[in-house]
C-alpha cells in the first residue's frame, strides 16, 4: 500500500516537473521580448539590455528554470515583469473571482441536474425524458462563447436585467456581486448541465431496476422517499466524477466568460499576461492551475470512498 | 379492470423466479478520475435510440457544409477577406449569393466568410484530429505493448499534458508560435494526442495478453509486425467510435481560440472570429453574431449526432462478433 | 376458487379471483399469470411451486400490486375487505409494509447497499408505526434479535456487505415483519443461500408465522421447501394453476402429471446409486400469445389430442377435500390402476410424513 502511494506521488511530482518545464520552455520560445512589453516599443538596445539584466533574462534557460523551481518550492512564484507585483499576490487576488464562478456553476448545474435526471429516469422514454434529451443535444453544442452573446442579447440589451461587464467584490456588496455573476454562471452551467443530467439518468435507470428499490417500494415508502433516499445515493457516483471532469472544462470556460464580462479572475490574468509576455505570471498561474487540477482529481478519488462504503472496505 | 400504475421505469421485467448466481454486486465502475476523453469532449448525452430523422438531418447538414467548403472557389462568392460594394452591416436580402446573409462590420460578404470559414474549420479539424489519432495511437500502442520504463515515461508525458485544463493548454501553445493555422493545428493536435493515446494504450494492454498475439509471436513475428498487424486492427473500432465526437470538440476548441483572437489569423475568416467581430454590434446588427453562432451550433450538433450513431454502430458490431 | 373447508366459516384474509397479468415484450405479450384464484385464511401457510417461468414470482407481485407500469393486470385481490386492484398508489402504500410485506430472493441485491441496516428497518417503523429515535432503534434491535442475529445492537450500524448471505436474509425478514404484517410473501427466500442456511431460514419463517399469527405465501421451485411447512399448495405451470390443495394430499396423491413429475424428479436417498434422475423432458414454456390447450401438453407423457385443443379447467379431485386439478388425463387413482410400491421419500429441507406413491403410466 505504501509503495503504491509512493509510486503515485513520484509520478505526480514527475508530471508537475515536466509540465512546468514545458510551460517555461514554451514561454521562452515565445516570440516577443518581455523587455519591450515593459519599456514600450521605442526602447533603445542599451535599455533593453539593462532590463534583461534586471530581470535575469540574460542567463541561460535552464539556470532560470532551476532558479524558478527553487523559488516555487519555497512558495515564491516570482514577481511580474510588468508591474513588479508579487505573482503569488496576483494569483491570490484573482482566485476568489474564478473560484466563485466555478463553484457556483457546479452548484447550479448539479442542483438542476438532480431533479431533472430523476424525472427522466423514472419515466425513461417518456415525454419529459425526450424533451430533456432534445434540449441536451442543443445545449451541449453551445459552448460559452456562443451562449454568452445570445444571453447578453436577451438579458442585457433587450431586457436590460443584468450588467454587461464588471465585477463587484463579494465582501463589498453581495447583492451586486450576484447581479454581475448571474449571466456568466448561467452560460457556463448550461454547457455542463447536459452531461450531468445524462450521467445521472443512466445510473438511475439501472439502479431503479435493482431489487432493493422494489423492496423499498414494498415497504410502503412514498415515491419521493424511494427516489431520493434509496435510489439517489448509489447513483451519484457518476455525478461526482463528472463534477471533477467538469471542473477542468470550467476553468477553461471561466477564461472565456471572464474576458467577455471583464471579470478580474485567473482566466483574465492568464490571457493578459500571455499577451504581455509577462513570463513569471504565466508560469505561476499555469502551474497553479495545474496543481489545483491534479489535487481536485485526487479529492474526487477520496470522495468516492466516502460515498460508497463498499469501496472503503476494499471491495473496489 | 384497473391498470396498476407505479413509478418504475417502463421495463418489462417478466422474469419470474429465475435463480440468480451467487455473485457479489458489482462495485460501481471507478471511472478514472482524470478521464482524458471526458475532460475534452462531452460524452454522448444519450444512448437511447434516436429518431432516424435526426440522423439524416445531421448527415444532410454536414454534407452541405462539406460540399460548400470543398467547392468554395467555384461558388459565385466574393473574396471573403475584402469588402464588397454593398457597404457595411447590410441586412440579409435576396439577390446575389453574397447578399443572402448580409455584410459584416467592414462590408465583407457574410455568406462568403461563412463558407470560407467552414473550409477553415473543417480543414483544421480534420488535420488536427488525424494527427492526434496517428500520433496518439502510436504512442498508445508502443506504451501498452512494451510497458515497463517506456510506458512510465510516456505516461508521465501524457499526464503532464492532461494536467492542464484544455483551454489553458491551448492558450499556452497558441502563445508560442506565430499566429498561424499551423500553430493552431499543432495546438489542437497536442490536445488530442492524450485521449487517443490513453484509449489505445488501455486497449493494447488488454489485447497484448490474448492468445492470438502469443500465436503470432510463436510464429516468429517481430514486435513491429505484431503491433501493427495484430493489435492495431483490433484497436481501431474503439478509436473510430470516438473520432467523430472528438471532431465536434475540436471544432468548438478552434472556435473558442479564434473567438479569443488566438486562432485563425485575420483577415481569414473563422466562425469563432466572426462571432467575436460581431459582438460589438450586438445591439444593432445581432445577425452578425447569430449567423455564425447558428452555423457552429448546427455543425456541432450534427457531428455529435453522427458521432453517437457511429458509436452505437461500433458497439453493435462488437457485440455481434 | 376453492377455500380450505376447515376454515370455511372465517372470512379469508386474502381472496384472489381471476388474477391475470400480462407484459408487453419484444417477442409479444407474455401471459405471465393466467386466471389464478385462491383464498388464504389468517395464519395459513400457502406454498406456490413451479419452475422458472411458471409465473409464481409475478403472481406474488401481482397480489401485492407491485408491478412495473408496463404490466397489465386484471382480476380482484381482496385483502381485509378491500380490492387491492382498485386502490390508488397512495392507498396501496398504506398497506405495503404494514399489512402485506415481501421477502425477496437475493439478499445481496434486495438490501440497499449504501444504507445502514438499522436505518432500513427503522424506516418502516417510522412510516407505519410512527416510532422515532430511540424507540425505533430499540424496536429494530428487538426485531434483529427475533430473527436470530447475534449482537443485534451493534449490527444496527452495519452495512449489508458486512454480513453473510444468511444474515442478510434474516435482516430482509426483519424488515418485512417490522410492522407485524398479516401476510408475508416470501419469494424464493432460500434459493440464493447455502443448503445449511436454508433450513434455518425456513424454520425462522415457520416460527415467526406462528408467533405473529402471520399468513405466509412461500414461493419456490423446490418441493423440499414446502413439504411440511405449508398447509396448502398451488402448483403453477405456464402462468396457470395446474393443481392445488392440502400439501399432504398433493404429496400423497398428485393428480396432475406435472405435479407427479416434480415429485418423481426429487432424488431419493434409498434409491441405488447412479439411478437416473427422472427429469421432465423439454423446457419451461415461454407464454407469449398462447395457443389453446394445456400448456404442459408438449412435455407431458400423458398428453392426448384433446389436451392441445381445449384448456383444461380446475376441477375437484374426487375423494380428496379441498384438492383440485386441471387435467384431462390425470394420473390414475392408485387404488384402481397399476401402481409402483409405496416409497417413503426423504425430501430435502424438511420431513415428509406422507407417503407418496407416484404413478406415471
Amino acid at each position: 500500500m505504501a509503495r503504491y502511494v509512493a509510486r503515485k506521488l513520484a509520478h505526480t511530482v514527475a508530471v508537475l516537473l515536466l509540465a512546468s518545464l514545458a510551460v517555461s520552455g514554451m514561454l521562452d520560445l515565445a516570440p516577443g521580448d518581455p523587455a519591450y512589453a515593459v519599456l514600450g516599443d521605442n526602447a533603445t538596445p542599451e535599455q533593453v539590455e539593462k532590463v534583461h539584466e534586471q530581470l535575469g533574462l540574460d542567463r541561460p534557460f535552464l539556470t532560470r528554470y532551476v532558479d524558478w523551481l527553487d523559488d516555487v518550492v519555497t512558495g515564491d512564484f516570482g514577481t511580474s515583469f510588468k508591474t513588479g507585483q508579487d505573482v503569488t499576490g496576483l494569483i491570490v487576488d484573482a482566485l476568489p473571482v474564478t473560484a466563485e464562478i466555478v463553484l457556483l456553476t457546479l452548484l447550479i448545474a448539479m442542483l438542476v441536474a438532480v431533479p431533472l435526471g430523476i424525472a427522466c429516469a423514472q419515466n425513461a422514454g417518456g415525454r419529459i425524458d425526450r424533451i430533456v434529451g432534445a434540449s441536451s443535444s442543443v445545449l451541449v453544442a453551445m459552448p460559452p462563447f456562443i451562449s454568452v452573446p445570445l444571453l447578453a442579447f436577451a438579458f442585457v440589451l433587450q431586457a436590460q436585467l443584468f450588467p454587461a461587464t464588471g465585477w463587484v467584490d463579494l465582501a463589498e456588496n453581495p447583492l451586486e456581486n450576484l447581479h454581475h455573476i448571474v449571466l456568466p454562471t448561467i452560460a457556463l452551467a448550461l454547457y455542463e448541465l447536459p452531461v450531468f443530467v445524462a450521467g445521472l439518468r443512466t445510473e438511475m435507470v439501472s439502479t431503479l431496476q435493482q431489487d432493493f428499490i422494489l423492496n423499498a417500494k414494498s415497504k410502503g415508502l412514498s415515491r419521493r422517499a424511494v427516489l431520493y433516499r434509496h435510489a439517489l445515493r448509489p447513483s451519484s457516483f457518476s455525478i461526482v466524477t463528472l463534477g471533477g471532469i467538469s471542473l477542468g472544462r470550467l476553468i477553461g470556460g471561466a477564461v472565456i466568460v471572464e474576458i467577455l464580462f471583464v471579470l478580474p479572475g485567473i482566466g483574465s490574468l492568464s490571457v493578459n499576461s500571455i499577451n504581455n509576455k509577462d513570463i513569471p505570471v504565466v508560469q505561476g498561474v499555469v502551474m497553479f492551475v495545474a496543481i489545483t487540477y491534479v489535487l481536485v482529481n485526487t479529492l474526487i478519488d477520496i470522495l468516492y470512498g466516502v460515498l460508497d462504503p463498499r469501496v472503503k472496505a476494499g471491495a473496489g | 379492470m384497473a391498470l396498476p400504475t407505479d413509478q418504475s421505469p417502463t421495463v418489462a421485467d417478466a422474469e419470474p423466479g429465475t435463480t440468480e448466481e451467487l455473485t457479489e454486486p458489482a462495485v460501481p465502475r471507478r471511472i478514472a478520475a482524470v478521464d482524458p476523453i471526458g475532460a475534452l469532449m462531452q460524452p454522448p448525452t444519450s444512448r437511447r435510440s434516436r429518431g432516424r430523422l435526426g440522423f439524416w438531418l445531421a448527415a444532410a447538414w454536414i454534407g452541405v457544409v462539406a460540399l460548400a467548403a470543398v467547392f468554395a472557389d467555384v461558388l459565385p462568392l466574393h473574396d471573403p477577406n475584402t469588402f464588397t460594394d454593398l457597404g457595411p452591416r447590410v441586412s440579409p436580402g435576396l439577390g446575389r449569393m453574397d447578399e443572402l446573409l448580409g455584410t459584416d462590420v467592414i462590408g465583407r460578404s457574410v455568406t462568403a466568410r461563412l463558407v470560407y470559414g467552414a473550409r477553415q474549420s473543417l480543414t483544421i479539424g480534420v488535420v488536427a484530429v488525424s494527427v492526434a489519432v496517428v500520433v496518439g495511437s502510436t504512442l498508445g500502442l508502443v506504451s501498452g505493448y512494451f510497458r515497463g520504463k517506456l510506458d512510465e515515461v510516456i505516461n508521465v508525458v501524457l499526464d503532464s499534458v492532461l494536467a492542464f485544463p484544455p483551454l489553458v493548454l491551448l492558450l499556452a501553445v497558441a502563445s508560442i508560435g506565430q499566429r498561424s493555422v499551423t500553430t493552431l493545428i499543432a495546438g489542437l493536435a497536442v490536445l488530442g494526442v492524450a485521449p487517443f493515446a490513453r484509449l489505445v494504450r488501455a486497449n493494447t494492454l488488454s489485447l497484448a495478453d490474448r492468445e492470438f498475439v502469443l500465436a503470432a509471436r510463436s510464429m516468429g513475428a517481430s514486435n513491429l509486425r505484431i503491433m501493427f498487424r495484430e493489435i492495431l486492427p483490433n484497436v481501431i473500432p474503439s478509436v473510430v467510435s470516438i473520432v467523430v465526437l472528438f471532431m465536434a470538440t475540436i471544432i468548438v476548441a478552434e472556435g473558442s481560440l479564434s473567438f479569443l483572437g488566438l486562432g485563425v489569423p485575420p483577415p481569414d475568416p473563422s466562425w469563432g472570429s466572426m462571432v467575436n467581430e460581431g459582438r460589438q454590434y450586438l445591439r444593432d446588427s445581432p445577425l452578425l453574431v447569430f449567423i455564425p453562432s447558428a452555423a457552429l451550433l448546427f455543425t456541432v450538433m450534427s457531428l455529435r449526432r453522427l458521432g453517437e450513431q457511429v458509436q452505437t454502430r461500433v458497439a453493435r458490431t462488437r457485440s455481434n462478433t | 376458487m376453492l377455500t380450505n373447508p376447515e376454515r370455511g366459516s372465517d372470512e379469508p384474509l386474502l381472496a384472489v379471483e381471476g388474477l391475470r397479468t400480462r407484459f408487453p415484450t419484444e417477442r409479444g405479450v407474455v401471459h405471465a399469470v393466467d386466471d389464478v384464484s385462491f383464498d388464504l385464511a389468517r395464519g395459513e401457510r400457502l406454498g406456490v411451486v413451479g419452475e422458472s417461468g411458471s409465473g409464481k414470482s409475478v403472481l406474488a407481485r401481482s397480489v401485492m400490486r407491485l408491478l412495473p407500469s408496463a404490466a397489465w393486470s386484471a382480476g380482484s385481490v381482496t385483502f381485509g375487505g378491500r380490492d387491492l386492484m382498485q386502490l390508488s398508489d397512495d392507498q396501496a402504500r398504506e398497506i405495503w409494509g404494514s399489512e402485506i410485506a415481501m421477502v425477496f430472493q437475493n439478499p445481496m441485491t434486495s438490501l440497499n447497499p449504501v444504507m445502514r441496516i438499522g436505518r432500513q428497518i427503522t424506516e418502516s417503523l417510522e412510516l407505519h408505526e410512527g416510532l422515532q429515535g430511540a424507540a425505533a432503534s430499540d424496536r429494530a434491535v428487538a426485531l434483529l434479535r427475533m430473527v436470530g442475529i447475534p449482537e443485534p445492537a451493534s449490527r444496527l450500524r452495519s452495512y449489508p456487505h458486512e454480513l453473510s448471505g444468511g444474515m442478510r436474509q434474516r435482516v430482509g425478514i426483519a424488515i418485512a415483519i417490522a410492522c407485524s404484517p398479516k401476510l408475508l410473501i416470501a419469494d424464493e427466500p432460500t434459493t440464493a443461500l447455502d443448503v445449511t442456511i436454508q433450513r434455518k431460514i425456513l424454520d425462522l419463517l415457520d416460527r415467526l408465522g406462528r408467533e405473529l399469527d402471520m399468513a405466509l405465501i412461500l414461493i419456490t421451485h423446490d418441493l423440499g421447501v414446502v413439504a411440511g411447512r405449508t398447509d396448502r399448495l398451488l402448483v403453477m405451470y405456464g402462468g396457470r394453476v395446474v393443481e392445488q390443495g392440502p400439501t399432504a394430499a398433493l404429496f400423497r396423491r398428485p393428480r396432475h402429471p406435472y405435479t407427479a413429475s416434480l415429485l418423481a424428479a426429487v432424488p431419493r436417498l434409498h434409491q441405488p446409486s447412479h439411478t437416473r434422475l427422472a427429469a421432465i423432458p423439454g423446457r419451461p414454456v415461454d407464454v407469449v400469445d398462447p395457443a389453446p390447450g394445456c400448456r404442459f401438453a408438449p412435455r407431458c407423457a400423458r398428453a392426448q389430442a384433446r389436451c392441445t385443443e381445449e384448456d383444461p379447467q380446475l376441477a375437484p379431485a374426487p375423494g380428496s377435500p379441498g384438492h383440485a386439478f386441471a387435467c384431462f388425463n390425470p394420473v390414475e387413482d392408485p387404488t384402481s390402476g397399476s401402481t409402483v410400491p409405496v416409497e417413503r421419500p426423504r425430501v430435502r429441507g424438511g420431513s415428509v410424513d406422507a407417503e407418496a406413491s407416484v404413478v406415471v403410466s
